[in-house]
């Protein structure tokens, strides 16, 4: 789906493009002007080629309470609090994980033609079998959806239950049988084998280099090469201790035979031989990559009748660490199927969020249908994004929205020409104002119901709130002039601005790239956005909280004595994505 | 299912019907067996949607002539729910017992259901998202909070679990 403009993202403060990582200790403690100040001095250009990697949507972000920053994917750490098999909704432990295997040991079991989820169907015995077997039920692994069924790899379970015991034991069978018929030289060793094998193998290398039988473990002398300087130091020593001290950091070795877990080319299947079943069996019944990749027992498979019923793969239930400070950021309740948090710290929640969209007269605003793409069920009913024209100026809202409880004082500064190759300019009309508190969620859903009868639209909504509020009259709204030093409009815990930009021209970046074009070659692409209205904004947010004895307090540490309300900040930049501008 | 008047005969609102408790059906939408669904409140039933409530386990066969018990759920969508434009919902069916018996569907609330799908699924939990053109194929059962990306199809008894992304097909 296509962009739709207006859009706003954030930059995360780990890019270098914003500022240096901050650091635990100093972003703990208190706040540091002269960082913040080095923030406004070098302003985010959101056409550098790494911007994109540093902005994020407000809601892909989290926000550290400790670090009181923001947090993107790259500067948080993953941690996988449970497994689970997404087939019969267990949760597995740990335990059985690292011993087992990722994969489910109860009956789940996947496609592996189609990946779709295997069902358990009874089927009765063949009529022409005679009446003895004809009573005795026999199960099978179907496939719902692609009519895959176990009976391709003739099997066959006598119990619809404990299927994986049942398969083991039924593969088991199968491969060592084949395994005997095979010539006894060529003799080609299972995966799981060879890696059973391998493990021994390995481990008891590692137990032999690693673990010297050294009474003196604890000592300073328990390593051999430590053992054996300080030998030399004093000299003397007999000639075999020397050489055994010597001999001991041998490099590990490799395996060497299969009973060790070597596993070397074989002439089982020769190459001719493969060749003529492709030619005979074509293409369909060759396996893919996806269906050999599907389990380690189809590793081999190279044809469809080779193929086992894979094992359902277990899926992670993940929580998210703060890199810097190591605490949880979210963290989801540990049940199964469960979707609630413990812990999540959500940037929406944390920081002040701003809007853009265009500055239209409140006739209009109130009778126009919706431009928002969430409300669009599909794309063609999307209006179609209207260019913006060079050196024509447009105004826009710009609304600060505050998820705190406290009202919060911002300031907002952008640079006078946008960055980047096309030059436009940007006025903020009123940088610096305050927002105010949040209230809780039905203190929103009230004021929304109670005036939505009247007027509809969001600039209704903010206009009827205006009314209530006293500030001013509804009738007055619709021939108002933005002025400069005046905010727009302010709900509770939201207030409008008016910006006003002139986008410039991009005719001046084209003609360069046409006259050039090795010169356009050399940046990279660069100029591929380059007509994308991009303005950033730097905004800080200063708040008080009052800080209650004896809360917290053991978390942070400040200056102030606990009764007095702590002063924050917060410094961010916002890139406001105004539109594509004509060329 | 109780249908109450229009609140409004005028000419631009009649697009919708709305309930009692707030639901809102559209005058284009193909109901057959009203009998069978259960509406939660405030969801919406968009235009060109099909809900095959008819296709329901047939009741127990009356004895000795009594009243036939009709009211049996094929179809029941919770609160807030979203049906876009053009998507079929009909109740899975199973063979039991060597007869071909139909499943209830259970739509949790707040689901959004695009258009034109087809959904046969077993349950939808709350907060699920069905992105356009899906296909929910029989008895798939679809667990709280997760989202079908638009085009997917969900082969027969597959689990989504929840809060999960899926695609594909
Ligand atoms: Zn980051
Ligand atoms: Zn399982
Ligand atoms: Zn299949
Ligand atoms: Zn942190």
């Amino acid at each position: 789906m296509a962009i739709q403009y207006p859009f706003t993202s954030y930059a995360c403060p780990c890019s270098d493009l914003t500022s240096p990582p901050p650091s635990t200790v100093n972003r703990r403690t208190s706040f540091h002007p002269s960082a913040i100040q080095l923030d406004e001095d070098q302003t985010f250009n959101p056409h550098s080629p790494r911007a994109n990697h540093a902005l994020y949507p407000l809601d892909h972000l989290l926000y550290c309470d400790e670090c009181d920053a923001l947090r993107c994917p790259r500067c948080w750490t993953e941690e996988v609090l449970y497994w689970y098999c997404p087939m019969c909704l267990f949760e597995v432990p740990s335990s059985a994980v690292k011993g087992d295997g990722n994969r489910c040991s109860r009956s789940c079991y996947t496609c592996p033609s189609c990946t779709s989820q295997l069902a358990v169907t009874q089927i009765t015995g063949r009529k022409e079998d005679g009446d003895a077997t004809a009573d005795r039920d026999t199960y099978i692994l179907q496939c719902p959806y692609c009519d895959w069924s176990s009976l391709e790899i003739d099997l066959q379970f006598d119990r619809p239950t404990k299927i994986t015991e049942q398969i083991s034991r039924l593969r088991k069978a199968r491969t060592t049988a084949e395994q005997e018929k095979a010539a006894p030289d060529a003799k080609p060793l299972l995966h799981e084998d060879a890696f059973a094998n391998l493990t021994t193998f390995y481990k008891e290398q590692l137990s032999d280099t690693t673990d010297p039988q050294n009474p003196y473990s604890n000592s300073p002398y328990s390593s051999p090469a430590n053992l054996a300087r300080i030998m030399s130091l004093y000299g003397g020593l007999p000639y075999n201790a020397l050489k055994k001290s010597k001999e001991k950091p041998q490099p590990m070795r490799e395996a060497l035979q299969p009973s060790e877990g070597l596993r070397t080319y074989t002439d089982a299947d020769s190459d001719a031989n493969i060749i003529q079943q492709m030619q005979t069996l074509g293409w369909d019944r060759t396996t893919s990559a996806h269906q050999r990749n599907s389990a380690p027992t189809n590793d081999d498979a190279r044809f469809t009748d080779q193929l086992w019923p894979a094992a359902a793969p277990l899926c992670t239930r993940r929580g998210k660490r703060c890199k810097a400070c190591r605490q949880f950021l979210t963290r989801p309740e540990g049940k199964v199927g469960s979707m609630k948090y413990r812990i999540r710290l959500l940037a929406v929640n944390h920081i002040p969020r701003l809007s853009i969209r265009p500055f239209l007269p409140q006739q209009q605003t109130t009778g126009a249908p919706t431009t928002n793409p969430a409300f669009h069920l599909r794309a063609e009913e999307l209006p179609t994004p209207e260019l913006l024209q060079p050196y024509q100026t447009k105004q826009y809202i710009l609304t600060v929205r505050n998820p705190l409880f406290e009202s919060v004082h911002i300031s907002l500064a952008t640079p006078a020409t946008t960055p980047g190759k096309v030059a436009s300019r940007v006025t903020i009309l009123c940088p610096t104002f305050t927002v105010g508190p949040a209230g809780e969620l039905w203190d929103d859903a009230l004021a929304s119901t109670s005036n939505s009868s009247t007027t509809s639209g969001d600039g209704g909504r903010s206009a009827a709130m205006a009314s209530l509020t006293g500030s001013m009259a509804e009738s007055s709204m619709a021939d108002r002039q933005p002025e400069a030093g005046k905010i727009w409009t302010k709900t509770r815990n939201s207030t409008s601005v008016v910006m006003e930009i002139v986008p410039g021209s991009v005719g001046v970046g084209t003609t360069r790239i046409v006259s050039g074009a090795e010169e356009h070659d050399d940046t990279g692409g660069a100029g591929e956005d380059e007509d994308v209205l991009e303005v950033p904004v730097y905004v800080r947010a200063e708040w008080e909280v009052e800080v209650k004895l004896g809360e917290s307090t053991g978390k942070r540490k400040f200056d102030a004595d606990p009764g007095a309300p702590l002063r924050k900040e917060l410094g961010y930049w916002v890139v406001l994505s105004v539109g594509r501008i004509a060329s | 299912m109780s249908r109450s008047a229009p609140a409004s005969r005028r000419t631009a609102k009649t697009e919708y019907i709305e309930t009692d408790t707030g639901n809102k059906i559209s005058r284009r939408a193909h109901i057959e067996g009203k009998q069978n669904i259960m509406l939660g409140g405030k969801t919406v039933i968009m235009s060109g949607v099909h809900l095959r409530g008819d296709l329901c386990r047939k009741p127990e066969p009356a004895a000795d002539g009594e009243k036939e018990k009709t009211s049996v759920t094929a179809i029941s969508i919770g609160r807030s729910t979203i049906i876009a434009t053009n998507s079929i919902i009909r109740p899975p069916n199973r063979l039991h017992k060597g007869q071909m018996t139909y499943i209830p569907m259970r739509i949790g609330d707040n689901v959004f259901i695009g258009p034109n799908c087809h959904i046969s699924s077993a349950s939808i939990s709350n907060h699920v998202h069905v992105g356009a053109n899906s296909v929910l194929s029989s008895l798939c059962i679809i667990k709280e909070g997760s989202k079908v990306l638009p085009g997917t199809v969900v082969p027969p008894n597959m689990t989504i679990p929840a809060g999960r992304r899926w695609w594909g097909g």
